[in-house]
C-alpha cells in the first residue's frame, strides 16, 4: 500500500509540472497585457512600457517562467496587480470558502444520490423510480445558473427566507450561524445540479449488484431485507461513485464558480472571475494551477479510497 | 446553418454502413430508430432548431429594438414573451439567442470529435514513449476546471462566434481523445488488423479504414454530449458576460438581465430563457442516451 501511495504521488508530479507551464502559457500568450487594463484607452506607449517593466512583462517568457516557478517553489505566488497584495494571502481568504461550498455540497450529494439510487433500484420501474428518473433528466439538462436564479427568486425574494447573497451581512456579527445561513442556497443549487448526475449511476449500480449471486445467497441465508440491502450491496454499489468523485471534481469547481458570482460569495471562483477580466496574471496563474492541483489530489484520493473499500484491490 | 442532428448522425453512420461493420452498423441504428428517447429527444432538437431558425421569419420583429415605453411590461397581444429590462421584445431575442448557440454548439462538438479522433487514434497507433507523452498532455488539460479554462481564454479576447467556436472545440476535445485511444489500442492487436499490416497496410490506411469504423461507436456517442456540453457552455458563459457582446442576444445573457429585474416580479424574463436552454440540453442528452443504448459497445451485451 505504502508503495503504491508513493507511486502514485510520483506518477502526479509531471502533470503538475505540466500544470504550471500550461497555466503560465495561458495568460501570456495573450493581446494585450494587464497594462492595457490598467491604464485604460488613454495608455501612451511609453506608460504601457513602464507598467511591463515594472511587473517584469518585458523579459522573455522563458525568464518570467523561471522567476514564476522558482517563487512558486518558494509557495510565492506573486503580487496582484490590482488589490496590490500578496496572491497567497488572497488566496487564503478564498479557497476555504470555495472547499466548503465544493465540500458540503458534494458529501451531501452523494449522500442523497446513494438513497435515491438506491430506491429507485429496488422499485426498478416502479412509479418512484420513474418520476425520479423524469425529475433527474429535467435538472441534469438544466443550467447551473438557472437553478441557482430560480432557488433565489423563490427563497430569496418571493418568499424572504434565506438572504440574497454574501457570507454576511455587513451590519450583523459573522458567526458560524450567520454564515450557515447565508450557504443554504448557494450549497443547494451546487448539491441539486450534482445529484441529478449521480443517482443515474448509482441507479445503475445498485440494479447490477441486486442481480449478484451472494445478495441471493444473502437472502436465502434468512437475512432481512434491510440487512441484504445495506450490508451486502451498498458497499459494494458505491464503488463507482468513489470513481466519479475524481472525475465530477473538475465540474463541481466550474459549478462554484458560477454559485459564488450569482450569489457574490468571495471564494476562489469569484477571485478568478474578476482577475480573468482584469487580467490580473498571478491570481489566474494561481488559480488554474490550484484548480489542477486540487483536481489531482482529488483522483489520488479516488485512487486509494477505492482500495479500502474495494478488498479485491491490492495495491501489493 | 446548423446541421439538424439527424443530418449530422447521417454523415456520422456512413462508415458504419461500409463494407467492413455493414451488419451490424445497421442492427444499431435500428436499436436507435426503435428507442422513445431518440424520438423525443429527436423531436426537442427539431422543435428548438425550428424556434430558432424558422421562427425569426415567421415573428418578423427586431430583437434589437428598444421601446423606451415599454420596458419589462409582461405578455401582451404586441409583446407575446413581454418586454426585458432594455424595453427589447423577449420573444425574437430568445429565438435570434438561439441561432448562434445551435450553430457554435454543433460545430464545436464535430469539430472537437474530429481532433480528439486524430489525436487518439495517432497516440494509439504511436505507442511507446510517443503515446505516454501524448496522454501525459491530455492528463494536464483534463485537470483544469473546464470553466476556467473556458473563461479564461474568452476573458483574453474579444468573443466572436469563430472564436467562441475555437475555444469551445478546443477545451472539448480531451476527453474524446482518452476514449478514442483505450478502444483503439484494444482493437489495435486484433487479427484482422495484423493481417492488414502484414499486407503492407500503411500506418493511414490501417488507421482510417480498420480502427476507425470500430472507434466510431464510442465517438459518436461522446459527440452527442459535447453539443450538449458546448450549448451549455455558451449559455454559462453569455452569462458570465463574457458571451457575444451586446445588442447580439443569447438565452444565458438574457438570464443575467434578468437578475437586474429579479424584484420586480417579471416572471417573462426569468421562465422562457431557462426553458429555451432546459429544451436543446434534454433534446440533445436524450439522443445521446439513445446513441449510447446502441452504440456503445460496453452496454451491447446487455
Amino acid at each position: 500500500m505504502g508503495r503504491y501511495v508513493l507511486q502514485r504521488f510520483v506518477q502526479a508530479i509531471p502533470t503538475v509540472i505540466g500544470l504550471t507551464i500550461v497555466s503560465f502559457m495561458l495568460v501570456h500568450i495573450t493581446p494585450g497585457g494587464p497594462a492595457y487594463a490598467m491604464l485604460g484607452p488613454k495608455a501612451t506607449p511609453a506608460r504601457v512600457a513602464a507598467v511591463n517593466r515594472a511587473l517584469g512583462l518585458n523579459l522573455p517568457l522563458w525568464d518570467q517562467y523561471g522567476i514564476w516557478a522558482w517563487q512558486l517553489l518558494h509557495l510565492n505566488l506573486g503580487t496582484s496587480y490590482f488589490y496590490l497584495q500578496p496572491v497567497t494571502k488572497l488566496i487564503e481568504q478564498a479557497l476555504p470558502v470555495t472547499l466548503a461550498i465544493v465540500g458540503i455540497s458534494y458529501v451531501l450529494a452523494h449522500g442523497i444520490a446513494v438513497v435515491l439510487g438506491s430506491i429507485q433500484a429496488y422499485f426498478k420501474n416502479g412509479w418512484f423510480d420513474h418520476s425520479v428518473t423524469s425529475v433527474n433528466y429535467f435538472l441534469y439538462s438544466m443550467p447551473g445558473f438557472w437553478l441557482a436564479i430560480l432557488l433565489l427568486v423563490w427563497f430569496a425574494v418571493d418568499i424572504p427566507l434565506f438572504p440574497t447573497g454574501n457570507l454576511c451581512d455587513p451590519n450583523e456579527v459573522c458567526n458560524l450561524g450567520t454564515w450557515a445561513y447565508h450557504m443554504v442556497l448557494p450549497v443547494a443549487s451546487l448539491t441539486i445540479g450534482t445529484v441529478a448526475g449521480w443517482a443515474r449511476y448509482m441507479r445503475t449500480s445498485m440494479t447490477d449488484t441486486l442481480v449478484q449471486d451472494y445478495i441471493r445467497t444473502a437472502r436465502a441465508k434468512g437475512l432481512s431485507e434491510t440487512r441484504v440491502l445495506f450490508k451486502h450491496a451498498w458497499r459494494n454499489s458505491v464503488l463507482p461513485l468513489i470513481t466519479l468523485l475524481g472525475y465530477f471534481f473538475p465540474t463541481i469547481f466550474g459549478g462554484a464558480l458560477v454559485v459564488e458570482e450569482i450569489f457574490n460569495i468571495p471564494g476562489m471562483g469569484l477571485l478568478t472571475f474578476n482577475a480573468a477580466i482584469k487580467r490580473d496574471y498571478p491570481i489566474v496563474m494561481a488559480a488554474v494551477l490550484i484548480g489542477g492541483i486540487l483536481v489531482v489530489i482529488g483522483n489520488l484520493v479516488a485512487d486509494l479510497l477505492y482500495g479500502l473499500v474495494d478488498p479485491r484491490i491490492s495495491y501489493g | 446553418m446548423a446541421m439538424p442532428p439527424t443530418e449530422v448522425s447521417a454523415t456520422l453512420a456512413e462508415p458504419q454502413l461500409g463494407p467492413d461493420t455493414g451488419p451490424r452498423g445497421n442492427r444499431q441504428w435500428q436499436i436507435f430508430w426503435s428507442s422513445p428517447l431518440a424520438w423525443v429527444g429527436l423531436g426537442l432538437t427539431v422543435f428548438m432548431v425550428l424556434f430558432s431558425f424558422v421562427g425569426p421569419l415567421v415573428y418578423t420583429v427586431n430583437p434589437n429594438a428598444t421601446h423606451l415605453t415599454h420596458i419589462l411590461v409582461g405578455p401582451s397581444s404586441r409583446f407575446p414573451l413581454g418586454t426585458n429590462a432594455l424595453g427589447r421584445d423577449e420573444l425574437a431575442r430568445l429565438m435570434k439567442g438561439g441561432q448562434l448557440t445551435l450553430i457554435i454548439g454543433f460545430i464545436a462538438a464535430a469539430l472537437s470529435m474530429v481532433f480528439g479522433t486524430i489525436y487518439g487514434l495517432a497516440s494509439a497507433l504511436a505507442g511507446g514513449f510517443t503515446d505516454v507523452l501524448m496522454m501525459r498532455i491530455i492528463d494536464v488539460l483534463l485537470a483544469i476546471p473546464g470553466l476556467f479554462l473556458l473563461l479564461l481564454l474568452d476573458s483574453m479576447f474579444t468573443p466572436n462566434a469563430v472564436l467562441l467556436t475555437a475555444i469551445f472545440a478546443g477545451t472539448a476535445w480531451f476527453g474524446v481523445t482518452r476514449l478514442v485511444r483505450s478502444e483503439a489500442l484494444s482493437v489495435r492487436t486484433r487479427d484482422y488488423v495484423e493481417a492488414a499490416r502484414s499486407m503492407g497496410a500503411g500506418t493511414w490506411r490501417i488507421m482510417l479504414r480498420h480502427l476507425l469504423p470500430n472507434v466510431m461507436g464510442v465517438v459518436l456517442v461522446t459527440t452527442t454530449f459535447q453539443v450538449a456540453g458546448a450549448i451549455l457552455g455558451i449559455a454559462t458563459l453569455s452569462f458570465l458576460g463574457l458571451g457575444l457582446p451586446p445588442p447580439t442576444p443569447n438565452w444565458g445573457a438574457e438570464l443575467s438581465n434578468a437578475m437586474t429585474s429579479m424584484f420586480q416580479g417579471a416572471w417573462w424574463v426569468i421562465y422562457p430563457p431557462g426553458l429555451c436552454i432546459v429544451f436543446i440540453e434534454l433534446g440533445v442528452n436524450f439522443l445521446g442516451d439513445a446513441v449510447r443504448q446502441a452504440f456503445d459497445p460496453r452496454l451491447l451485451g446487455n
